[in-house]
C-alpha cells in the first residue's frame, strides 16, 4: 500500500462547502453590539478580569475545526478514498459486438458466431476493472444491449441471457427477443465510433470490438481500442450466380456458377430439385477449380401448367449456408398457337412461313379465319392479319402480326403511302430486323406507320415501315410494306421477319415476374399484375418456415411506375400479391450474390478474459470507517454547542 | 394633568404635600410657617414696644397688667419653593427616564396643589435658562408640557449642571434630584452644592435592573449611551453576577454617603408602581399627609 487514491475525484468539488461552514463561522463569531447606559459600571464590573472567555474561543476553534475535518471526511467517504492498489484510474468499457451477416456462419458447437461473440462480450464486462460496462449489437440497425451501468455484473447476466438466445434458446415469457444477425453487411466502423464517444463520456474510455471483420482505427486519443477476434468457420463453397432463360422447346436453360475457397480443387454434390413436389432435375457431382470456379448447365422443364420453384443447393451445406442455395421461379412454357386472319385463300408466302415454324407453333392449336368471322374466333397466341381489314371494334386484346396492305381496326394509325423508296435504314440492333434488308426487295406499294406507343424498328425515305408497339392491351409488330406488289415473298427477308414475330410475340412471359431478381434489381413486371399495380412484397429466406421471418414491404409494381428495388439482404423466396388481386400471388426470387464477402476471420479468435474478482470489503471499510468519524465529529460539535445558540438554531 | 392622572390619582395626590424638614423662608405668603416673624395668623412672642411699630399689634392686656408696652410678634406664613432637579441625559432613555418624570409631575403637582412654587431643571438643561417657574393651578398643567416635552440627551455631569440651578435660586428651598446616579462623582459633587447653600435635599435613585440584561453566553462589543465608549466582553455568568454585585454597591454606598450628610435618600425602581413609590417616600419623610 503506497498510499490513497480516489474513486470519484470530482467528489473534491464538494471541499468548496467548506467555505459556507467558514464564513457562517464568521457570522457567528463577530461581536454583537449592544447599547449600554454604564460602561463605567462595567469596566467596574469586570475589574482585574479578562473580557472576554479564553475557553469560549477554544471551542468556537474546536468548532470550526470539527465542522471542516467532518466534511473533508464525508467527501473523502463520498470520492470513494481507497488504497491505491488500483494501478489505473477507472475506465468505462463499450463492448461492440459484431451482428453482421457473416455472424450467422456455425461455429464450433453448432453455435452461430453471434452467440460466441456476445460470451466473449459477458467475460469482457466481467473482467473489466472500474468504470461502467455497456454493449451494442452493430446489427441492422445498431442495438443498445446494455446501457453504461456500474453494475458490470448484471451487463454480464444480459449479455448471457443474449447469447444463449442466439444459440437457439427458445424465448422466455416476458423476454425481449435478441435483434438476429443482420441480412446485410453493417457498417461496423460506425458502430465502433459511437460506441467510441460513448465511451468517453466522462473521460478515458475503452472499446473492445468482438468481431471477425477488419476494423479502422480511432482517431480519438482518449479512448483504447481493443479488437477481439471471434469464430475460426470459413466458406468454403458458394454459388456465386444463377441464369435461367428459355431453352429448347418447353424448357429452360439454368446456369449455375459455383466457386470454392479452398486450394485446390474440391468436389461437390450439386442437387437442383423442383421446391413443390421434390421432382429432382439435376444431381451430380462437380469438381469445382480452386480459382476458376465451376459452371453446371441443365434443362428445367417445370411440370404442370402453374409452373414450379427450382432450387439449386450443395447437398453438404457449410459454416455460411446462406450462399449455398438458390431458387428461381421457373413459369410454364408453351408452343405459342397461330390465327392466320385472310380474305378468301391465304397468301401463298404466307402460308408457307406457316408451314416452315411448324416445329416452332403449336400446329393442332393454329388455324385460319376469314377477317368477317375474326369476332367469334378463338383467340390464339398470336394473330396474323395478313393484308385484310379487321372489322371495326373486333380488336381483342392479345398479340398480332400486321402485314401491308393495312385497313381496318389497328392499333396504330396507317401514314402516307409509300412508292419505290430509295433510302431503306433499319435499326441494326434490334433483334427483329437484325441482318434484314428490304433495299433489293423492289417495294412499289406501302404505307408509313405512326401512333402512339409505336417503337419505329425500319425506315424507307425516313418513313417508318416496320415498328412494334402496344395499345390498349394489343402488342403487335407491323410491317407497312406490301408483298405483292415487290420481291419481298421470293427473298429471305420476309419469311425471317415474319418468324421472328412470332416467335418475339409468343415467347413474351407469360407470367409478370422474373424467375428471380439480384439485389438491387427493379421489380418491374413484364406484365400488368392481374390485381392492379399496388402490391405487397414478402419475402422470406429459403427453408424459413415461420412468420417472423417473413419481411414485409409495401411497394407499387408496376411495368410503368417507379421502380421497387429490391433491398440490400434479401436472400430468399418472394411473393408479390396485387392490392385487388382476387387470389392471385406471383412467385419468385431474391438473390444475394456477394463476391467480396467472406465469412474468414482476419483475426484469431480472443481467449476469454478471466473475471475481475470481487473488490474485498476492505476497501469499502474505509468509506465506513470515514463516515463514521464525520459523524462523530458532529455529534461532538453538537454537544459543544452552547446552550442560548442551540436554543436560537 | 389630566392625562397623567386620573380624577382618583389626583384625589391620593391631593391628600399628600411636600415634606419640609426645616423651616424656610419663603416670596408669598402661603401655608407655610416660616422662622421669620410677619403677618401670620401663629402668635410667636412678645417685644418691647419701639417707636415706629404699628399700634394695632400693641397687647394691651399685658399693658393693662403690667404697664408695659409690648407688642405681639406673629410666625409669617410663606410658601414652600419646590426645585425638581430631572436627569435627562441619554443613559436615562426609556423606563427610567419615563418613571423619572412621572414622579417629578407627582412632587410638582402635590407641590402646587398648596400654592407653592414648583421649579424644575432639566439636568442638563437644553435651554439657557436654567431653571423653569410654575406657580399656581395653571401651573400644574404647564410643568407637565414641560416634562413631556423635553426628550432625553447631553451628558451626565450633575456637579456641572446645578451650578447655574443654584445661582438662578435666591431663596432656600426643598430640592428634589431625580436621577439614575451611573455617574457618581459629579452626583455626589453636585448634591453637596445644593446641601452648601441649604436646600433641604432628596436624592431619588431611579433603578432599573433590566439595565443590567446582556445576551448570556454571546461575544458583544458595549457601548456607553452618552459617551460612546466601547467595551469588548464575554457575557459569562461570572460577568453578570460581578455586574449585578457593583450596581448594588454603588446604590448601597450613595444612599450610605446621603445618610452621613442628612440627605435624604430613596430608590425608585421603575418595577414598582407610581403608588409604591410615592408610598416609600411618604415612608422616608420625602412627602407627608396633608394633616401631618
Amino acid at each position: 500500500m503506497s498510499g490513497f487514491e480516489l474513486a470519484r475525484p470530482e467528489a473534491l468539488w464538494g471541499l468548496l462547502l467548506g467555505l459556507p461552514v467558514l464564513l457562517f463561522h464568521l457570522y457567528a463569531r463577530r461581536r454583537q453590539r449592544i447599547v449600554v447606559p454604564y460602561a463605567g459600571l462595567l469596566r467596574e464590573a469586570l475589574g482585574p478580569a479578562r473580557p472576554t472567555s479564553r475557553f469560549k474561543h477554544l471551542r468556537e476553534a474546536a468548532s470550526l475545526l470539527m465542522r471542516l475535518t467532518a466534511l473533508a471526511c464525508l467527501v473523502l467517504a463520498i470520492g470513494g478514498l481507497r488504497p491505491a492498489t488500483a494501478k489505473t484510474p477507472p475506465v468505462d468499457l463499450m463492448l461492440v459486438v459484431d451482428g453482421d451477416v457473416t455472424t450467422a456462419a456455425v461455429e464450433a458447437r453448432l453455435a452461430p458466431r453471434l452467440a460466441l461473440g456476445l460470451e466473449l462480450a459477458a467475460a469482457h464486462a466481467r473482467a473489466h476493472d472500474g468504470g461502467r460496462v455497456g454493449a451494442v449489437l452493430a446489427g441492422d440497425p445498431p442495438t443498445l444491449l446494455a446501457p453504461l451501468d456500474a453494475d458490470r455484473e448484471a451487463v454480464a447476466r444480459r449479455l448471457d441471457r443474449a447469447a444463449s438466445q442466439a444459440a437457439g434458446r427458445p424465448l422466455q415469457t416476458g423476454e425481449a427477443p435478441l435483434p438476429a444477425p443482420a441480412a446485410v453487411d453493417t457498417d461496423l466502423d460506425a458502430a465502433v465510433r459511437a460506441a467510441a464517444a460513448a465511451a468517453t463520456e466522462r473521460g478515458r474510455g475503452r472499446v473492445v470490438v468482438i468481431s471477425a471483420r477488419p476494423v479502422a482505427e480511432l482517431d480519438a486519443a482518449d479512448v483504447e481500442l481493443v479488437l477481439a477476434g471471434v469464430g475460426t468457420a470459413r466458406d468454403d463453397q458458394r454459388i456465386a450466380d444463377l441464369v435461367v432463360a428459355p431453352g429448347a422447346g418447353l424448357a429452360y436453360d439454368v446456369g449455375v456458377e459455383l466457386t470454392s475457397d479452398a486450394k485446390q480443387t474440391a468436389t461437390r454434390r450439386v442437387v437442383a430439385t423442383f421446391v413443390d413436389d421434390g421432382t429432382s432435375v439435376f444431381d451430380e457431382s462437380v469438381e469445382i477449380d480452386a480459382e476458376q470456379g465451376a459452371t453446371v448447365r441443365f434443362a428445367a422443364t417445370p411440370p404442370g401448367r402453374a409452373g414450379a420453384m427450382l432450387e439449386v443447393r450443395f447437398e453438404q451445406p457449410d459454416a455460411f449456408a446462406r450462399n449455398d442455395v438458390v431458387r428461381a421461379w421457373l413459369a410454364p412454357r408453351r408452343k405459342p398457337s397461330v390465327l392466320l386472319v385472310k380474305s378468301g385463300q391465304p397468301r401463298a408466302f404466307t402460308a408457307l412461313v406457316l408451314d416452315q415454324l411448324a416445329d416452332d407453333i403449336d400446329v393442332e392449336q393454329s388455324g385460319f379465319v376469314d377477317a368477317a368471322d375474326f369476332a367469334e374466333a378463338e383467340m390464339r397466341d398470336v394473330v396474323v392479319v395478313d393484308g385484310v381489314a379487321l372489322p371495326e371494334g373486333g380488336l381483342r386484346p392479345g398479340a398480332y402480326v400486321f402485314l401491308a396492305p393495312l385497313q381496318g381496326a389497328l392499333p396504330f394509325e396507317v401514314g402516307a403511302p409509300i412508292q419505290k423508296p430509295l433510302v431503306w435504314r433499319t435499326t441494326a440492333h434490334h433483334p427483329l430486323v437484325r441482318w434484314l434488308d428490304f433495299s433489293a426487295a423492289d417495294i412499289q406499294v406501302g404505307v408509313s406507320l405512326t401512333g402512339e406507343g409505336l417503337v419505329p424498328l425500319g425506315f424507307a425515305d425516313d418513313a417508318v415501315v416496320v415498328a412494334e408497339g402496344e395499345q390498349g392491351g394489343v402488342r403487335y409488330v407491323a410491317l407497312g410494306l406490301d408483298p405483292r406488289a415487290s420481291y419481298l415473298s421470293v427473298q429471305t427477308a420476309l419469311p425471317l421477319f415474319l418468324r421472328r414475330a412470332v416467335l418475339r410475340l409468343a415467347q413474351a412471359p407469360v407470367t409478370p415476374l422474373e424467375p428471380f431478381y439480384r439485389v438491387g434489381d427493379a421489380l418491374r413486371p413484364r406484365l400488368p399484375l392481374p390485381g392492379g399495380p399496388a402490391a405487397e412484397v414478402r419475402w422470406a429466406p429459403f427453408g424459413a418456415g415461420r412468420e417472423a421471418d417473413v419481411e414485409r414491404a409495401e411497394a407499387r409494381v408496376d411495368p410503368r411506375g417507379t421502380a421497387w428495388r429490391v433491398p440490400a439482404g434479401a436472400h430468399g423466396e418472394a411473393r408479390i400479391t396485387p392490392s385487388g388481386a382476387g387470389g392471385w400471388t406471383g412467385r419468385t426470387a431474391f438473390l444475394d450474390f456477394a463476391p467480396e464477402r467472406t465469412i474468414a476471420p482476419v483475426r484469431a479468435p480472443a481467449e476469454a478474459p478471466p473475471a475481475r474478482p470481487k473488490e474485498t470489503p476492505e476497501r469499502d471499510l474505509w468509506q465506513w470507517w470515514l463516515v463514521v468519524i464525520a459523524l462523530v465529529l458532529l455529534a461532538l460539535d453538537l454537544l459543544l454547542l452552547p446552550r442560548s445558540r442551540r436554543a436560537r438554531s | 394633568m389630566s392625562e397623567l392622572f386620573t380624577q382618583a390619582e389626583r384625589a391620593r395626590l391631593d391628600r399628600l404635600r411636600i415634606h419640609r424638614r426645616r423651616r424656610m423662608p419663603g416670596e408669598r405668603h402661603g401655608d407655610w410657617r416660616t422662622a421669620r416673624y410677619g403677618a401670620g395668623g401663629l402668635f410667636a412672642d412678645h417685644r418691647h414696644y419701639a417707636p415706629g411699630d404699628d399700634l394695632r399689634y400693641v397687647d394691651w392686656n399685658v399693658y393693662g397688667r403690667l404697664g408695659e408696652m409690648v407688642v405681639k410678634r406673629f410666625e409669617a406664613e410663606e410658601n414652600l419653593n419646590l426645585l425638581l432637579c430631572v436627569d435627562r441625559s441619554l443613559s436615562m432613555d426609556g423606563a427610567k427616564s419615563r418613571r423619572a418624570r412621572r414622579v417629578a409631575a407627582a412632587l410638582g403637582y402635590i407641590a402646587l396643589a398648596h400654592m407653592d412654587h414648583v421649579r424644575l431643571a432639566w439636568l442638563p438643561s437644553p435651554t439657557t435658562a436654567p431653571v423653569h417657574v410654575f406657580r399656581g393651578r395653571d401651573g400644574g398643567t404647564k410643568l407637565l408640557e414641560e416634562l413631556a416635552r423635553v426628550p432625553e440627551g447631553g451628558m451626565t455631569d450633575h456637579a456641572r449642571d446645578l451650578k447655574p440651578v443654584i445661582s438662578s435660586t435666591r431663596q432656600r428651598s426643598v430640592a428634589v434630584l431625580i436621577s439614575d446616579f451611573y455617574d457618581p462623582q459629579t452626583a455626589v459633587a453636585g448634591l453637596g452644592r445644593l446641601r452648601a447653600r441649604r436646600f433641604d435635599v432628596a436624592a431619588l435613585h431611579v433603578m432599573d435592573v433590566a439595565d443590567l440584561d446582556l445576551p448570556r453566553g454571546a461575544s458583544v462589543r458595549a457601548l456607553d449611551r452618552e459617551t460612546g465608549q466601547a467595551i469588548d466582553v464575554d457575557v459569562t455568568p461570572e460577568l453578570i453576577d460581578s455586574l449585578h454585585e457593583a450596581w448594588r454597591r454603588r446604590a448601597y454606598l450613595m444612599e450610605r454617603w446621603c445618610i452621613q450628610r442628612e440627605i435624604l435618600y430613596q430608590r425608585v425602581d421603575v418595577g414598582l408602581s407610581l403608588w409604591e413609590t410615592l408610598s416609600d417616600m411618604l415612608a422616608r419623610g420625602v412627602v407627608a399627609g396633608v394633616g401631618a
